[in-house]
């Protein structure tokens, strides 16, 4: 019947991290529960959308996944605003995406006012390769005070319980701030980036010498 | 692993309507928590033209016993045409057609029950339900839509609809029946009374009437649309349109002959219906086995000797609306009119149709809910647009100044499931030989987007790269070819350090798609440094520099000409200059046309030195025009702005005082600045006393050598003026 709407809430979630710590793999995982063992380098940004009910309330989530490239970094931040939920990804077999974790986490300051968080040690299926130790991964999401799971999309490890919880927290913060979290959503069930890139149809103009 | 989960999961029940695609999908696996019954009902019409009923009707209904069917639904029109009944509630009439109705059914009143019935003066529905049935009827509900004659502010109700909605187990069903205006030229009102009806038929549910006064914009609403299945019979009064190519007797006689269906293609309702004017989305049987059902002499099966001698048409009709396809409704026996009763001018009109009427298993619907969004969710997933593109990634390579590149990228609309992998058409593209695949899937529109953080918030990349389409709409089956193209013209190569990144020109384009994702493309090229766009220092710096003569041009050795070049005169201005002083003004053609291919050529030689002697590559013209844009290109003009621009405005000062012209040269210009002023305007001397028409060129000189703003024709003539002084007195003479 006419008059209602098909969601409660609709959240835009950011999963970011270096290159090649399974970003793309954890959406797939979630969004289409698929993987794929070839690994293809995200150029520029997906989204898809996943329908979750959390505490009998409908929610929407439109879950953006951004090129981890370096080379990239200046115009993926740009994808940061008007998110409800970042999820900060590493590979537990290699450290340098652990130590990378300081860096996305200033970025996340750097472009986001308020917002929910969640730190990810992805392919934990991988034993015998493993650098990063489970504990000192929990420790530090303990000190920066984020929620913080090991998964493996891969396997299909915490992947829908890791979604669910950074989906909790934005949640929780909506209602307890209802104002705050709802001026980003747009009922269409696209958070436009519009806003960010100006007028999409700006002809360019012939220069020649 | 996880941290403590301090959420709870609850379980959501299926709402219908709350979203479009999970209700599609509940659709499609209905089998999985429904079960469905075969329910015969019978719809029939009749336009009782006031007339009294007899006390039964044995003919209006078939008596077979496969025919009797477990739901009637009866439509009446014009049941009371008495003037009193307009302001009188006279229900007289109706309790006497009620009561023939109920005993004509088969088996008689004993076997059916009446669950339903409106009334709008005399457009009456009654809908009987068969006392064996089983169906569990809840949720009637009435309303009535009056569209006649308006007194003042009520409609009368001469002319509108009368419908019932009820739910059949879980299936909505509604029957609407209408009389729409009356007479051959009223078509438009007629199809304004089905527009009317359709969009007042609405219906509040039950169980939200009480409290409809207090929020009524809050009550949900049940429209026609949102029925599973609607019944619309009544006399809606189209009538035959012959366009005047057949006569009222044409028609009487084959109305009357075995040949009465091809008359069908002048229906009105037909027509209007084919154009999508009304009964959008309804259906009625694609011919009309019977006579048409209008107008008859009273008590006969003659067509109408009255003195209006109407045209017979098929103005009492029965259509059908499902709301989706796997709604199971079939009409089971070939519509039907009465000719026996003839009571009337109208005859009625009966149809036999089987719905399978469903009942939900409410846990069974619960428990594929969940999954059901999530096979939704999956389906939007997959129709969110992605492309394949032919390069992730466009590498010029090296380019040089006023030499573009142009390189292209392929788009094309990617395939979602592997079993349409089938349809790909593969096309090669010998051009950059590369494969990309053209796909016949739905079109895809795409933009490039500005960039926030770019230096020019303006442009979707920096003005060195120039990219089109823009902006497009990837058609069905094809697919789209994007140039990308480097140029460096001369005024991005005057500040072209600012502009190299790395010592390279990199770009980051973002490629949108419309309702989807965003694709980065980089873009790189390697500038090969050049003689165009460097400063008078470094063009000096990249020759060994040698003491010689200003007065000793003339002096050619075996050694390399330039080798003659005086000091802090770049190289390659000599080369140029010297040229085309060998060739002469005569041989200047100014008409000539600008070959870029020749130019380029002229680049390589001044940046190789190979050949030294410029003047034997290319036309004068074309040595010419290369020193202009020289010049030109320079980081800085020759002349340069100095601060708050006061050499400008000194030379404006004296523009033809050549004494004080070179003199303020001479004490604000930097050393090579003035050898290559006093270089040019030697030239330009030698060549305006040899062609005096070449004096016109002076403009575009000074606008090389002063490169101001050459909108302001004003300043454009004064900077002439300044340069002519200084080519007419060299320095030497005018300061003595």
């Amino acid at each position: 019947m006419a008059g209602t709407r098909d969601y409660d809430h609709l959240f835009k979630l950011l999963i970011i991290g270096d290159s090649g710590v399974g970003k793309s793999s954890l959406l797939l995982r979630f969004a289409d529960n698929t993987f794929s063992e070839n690994y293809i380098t995200t150029i520029g940004v997906d989204f898809k959308i996943r329908t979750m009910d959390i505490n009998g309330q409908r929610v929407k989530l439109q879950i953006w996944d951004t090129a981890g490239q370096e080379r990239f970094r200046t115009i993926t931040s740009t994808y940061y605003r008007g998110t409800h939920g970042v999820v900060v990804v590493y590979d537990v077999t290699n450290g340098e995406s652990f130590g990378n974790v300081k860096r996305w986490l200033q970025e996340i300051e750097n472009n986001c006012d308020s917002v929910q968080k969640v730190l990810v040690g992805n392919k934990c299926e991988e034993s015998d390769r493993r650098v990063v130790l489970e504990s000192d991964a929990r420790n530090y999401a303990q000190s920066m005070n984020i929620a913080f799971f090991e998964t493996s999309a891969k396997e299909d490890k915490n992947v829908e319980p890791m979604f669910t919880c950074i989906t909790s927290l934005v949640l929780t913060a909506k209602l307890a701030n209802p104002s705050s979290a709802s001026k980003d959503q747009h009922r269409s069930g696209g958070v436009s980036l519009k806003d960010n890139f100006g007028n999409t149809n700006q002809k360019k103009k012939c220069k020649c010498g | 692993m996880a941290t403590t989960t301090f959420y709870t999961k609850q379980r959501c029940n299926w709402i219908e309507g709350r979203d479009a695609k999970v209700d599609e999908v509940m659709r499609e696996w209905m089998h999985k928590f429904c079960s469905f019954q075969d329910v015969k009902i019978c719809v029939s019409t009749f336009n009782v033209n006031g007339k009294s009923p007899q006390s039964v009707f044995p003919t209006w209904f078939s008596q077979k016993r496969e025919d009797i069917a477990e739901f009637y639904a009866v439509g009446l029109q014009e049941m009371d045409l008495s003037v009193g009944t307009y302001i009188i509630d006279n229900t007289k009439k109706m309790e006497g057609w009620t009561d023939a109705i109920h005993c004509s059914l088969p088996g008689g009143r004993t076997h059916f029950n009446v669950i339903g019935s409106m009334r709008l003066v005399g457009i009456f529905v009654i809908v009987f339900q068969s006392v064996h049935s089983k169906i569990r009827v809840t949720d009637i509900n009435v309303k009535y839509v009056a569209t006649g004659i308006s007194v003042l502010v009520n409609k009368l109700g001469n002319k509108g609809g009368t419908a019932i909605s009820m739910k059949m187990n879980d299936t909505w069903v509604c029957f609407v029946n209408a009389h729409f205006a009356a007479g051959n030229n009223e078509l438009e009102r007629r199809n304004q009374d089905f527009r009317d009806i359709y969009n007042d038929v609405v219906f509040y549910p039950r169980s939200q009437q009480e409290g409809l006064r207090d929020r009524p914009l809050e009550v949900p609403v049940m429209c026609l649309y949102d029925h599973d299945v609607v019944f619309w019979f009544g006399d809606l009064n189209y009538r035959l349109n012959t366009d005047g190519k057949m006569s009222n007797e044409d028609v009487r006689r084959i109305a009357s002959s075995e040949k009465f269906a091809d008359l069908l293609q002048y229906c009105q309702l037909r027509e209007q219906m084919t154009h999508g004017t009304v009964f959008k989305d309804f259906k009625e049987p694609d011919s009309l086995p019977f006579r048409p059902t209008y107008k008859y002499d009273c008590g006969t099966n003659t067509w109408d000797t009255s003195e209006k001698g109407r045209v017979p048409a098929w103005t009492d009709r029965i259509l059908t609306f499902t709301k989706h396809s796997k709604v199971g409704l079939e009409l089971i026996q070939p519509m039907e009119s009465v000719e026996t009763i003839t009571i009337s001018d109208h005859k009625p009109v009966r149809a036999l149709f089987n719905l399978k009427v469903k009942k939900i298993n409410e846990s069974g619907a619960n428990s594929v809910y969940e999954e059901a969004i999530r096979e939704a969710d999956r389906r939007a997933n997959e129709e969110l647009p992605q492309v394949q593109l032919s390069l992730n990634e466009v590498d010029f390579g090296i380019v040089n100044y006023l030499e573009p590149k142009t390189r292209s990228c392929y788009c094309a609309k990617l395939l979602e499931s592997p079993s349409a992998n089938n349809e790909i058409i593969e096309l090669k593209r010998e051009k950059i030989g590369l494969t990309f695949l053209a796909l016949l899937f739905p079109s895809v529109r795409f933009s490039f987007k500005v960039r926030p953080n770019a230096r020019n918030n303006q442009e979707i990349c920096e003005k060195w790269l120039m990219v089109t389409p823009t902006h497009y709409q990837i058609p069905q089956g094809s697919s789209m070819e994007i140039s990308l193209t480097v140029s460096i013209s001369t005024d991005i190569v005057r500040r072209i350090q600012d502009v190299l990144r790395n010592g390279q020109l990199q770009e980051i384009l973002v490629l949108h798609l419309e309702n989807g994702r965003d694709y980065f493309i980089p873009v790189t090229a390697v500038y090969n440094n050049s003689c165009f766009g460097s400063t008078l220092e470094k063009l000096l710096t990249a020759r060994p520099k040698k003491e010689v003569n200003l007065i000793d041009f003339d002096d050619f050795s075996d050694n390399l000409a330039s080798d003659n070049c005086p000091p802090y005169v770049p190289r390659v201005v000599y080369r140029l200059v010297m040229a085309l002083r060998v060739r002469g003004a005569a041989q200047l053609n100014i008409e000539e046309e600008l070959d870029n291919a020749v130019f380029n050529r002229i680049r390589s030689a001044l940046e190789t030195g190979n050949p030294d002697d410029m003047s034997t590559i290319a036309s004068s013209y074309m040595l010419y025009s290369a020193l202009i844009r020289l010049l030109d290109s320079l980081d800085e003009p020759v002349i340069m702005e100095g601060m708050f621009k006061i050499i400008h405005k000194e030379m404006i000062k004296y523009r033809t005082d050549a004494r004080q012209l070179w003199t303020t040269v001479r004490s604000s210009l930097p050393k090579p600045n003035q050898a290559v002023l006093e270089l040019v305007c030697l030239m330009l001397r030698e060549f305006f006393s040899q062609k005096y028409e070449l004096r016109d060129q002076l403009s575009l000189w000074a606008g090389a050598l002063f490169r101001h703003d050459i909108t302001e024709e004003r300043m454009n003539g004064m900077y002439a003026t300044v340069l002519q002084t200084m080519c007419d007195y060299a320095p030497d003479v005018a300061l003595g």
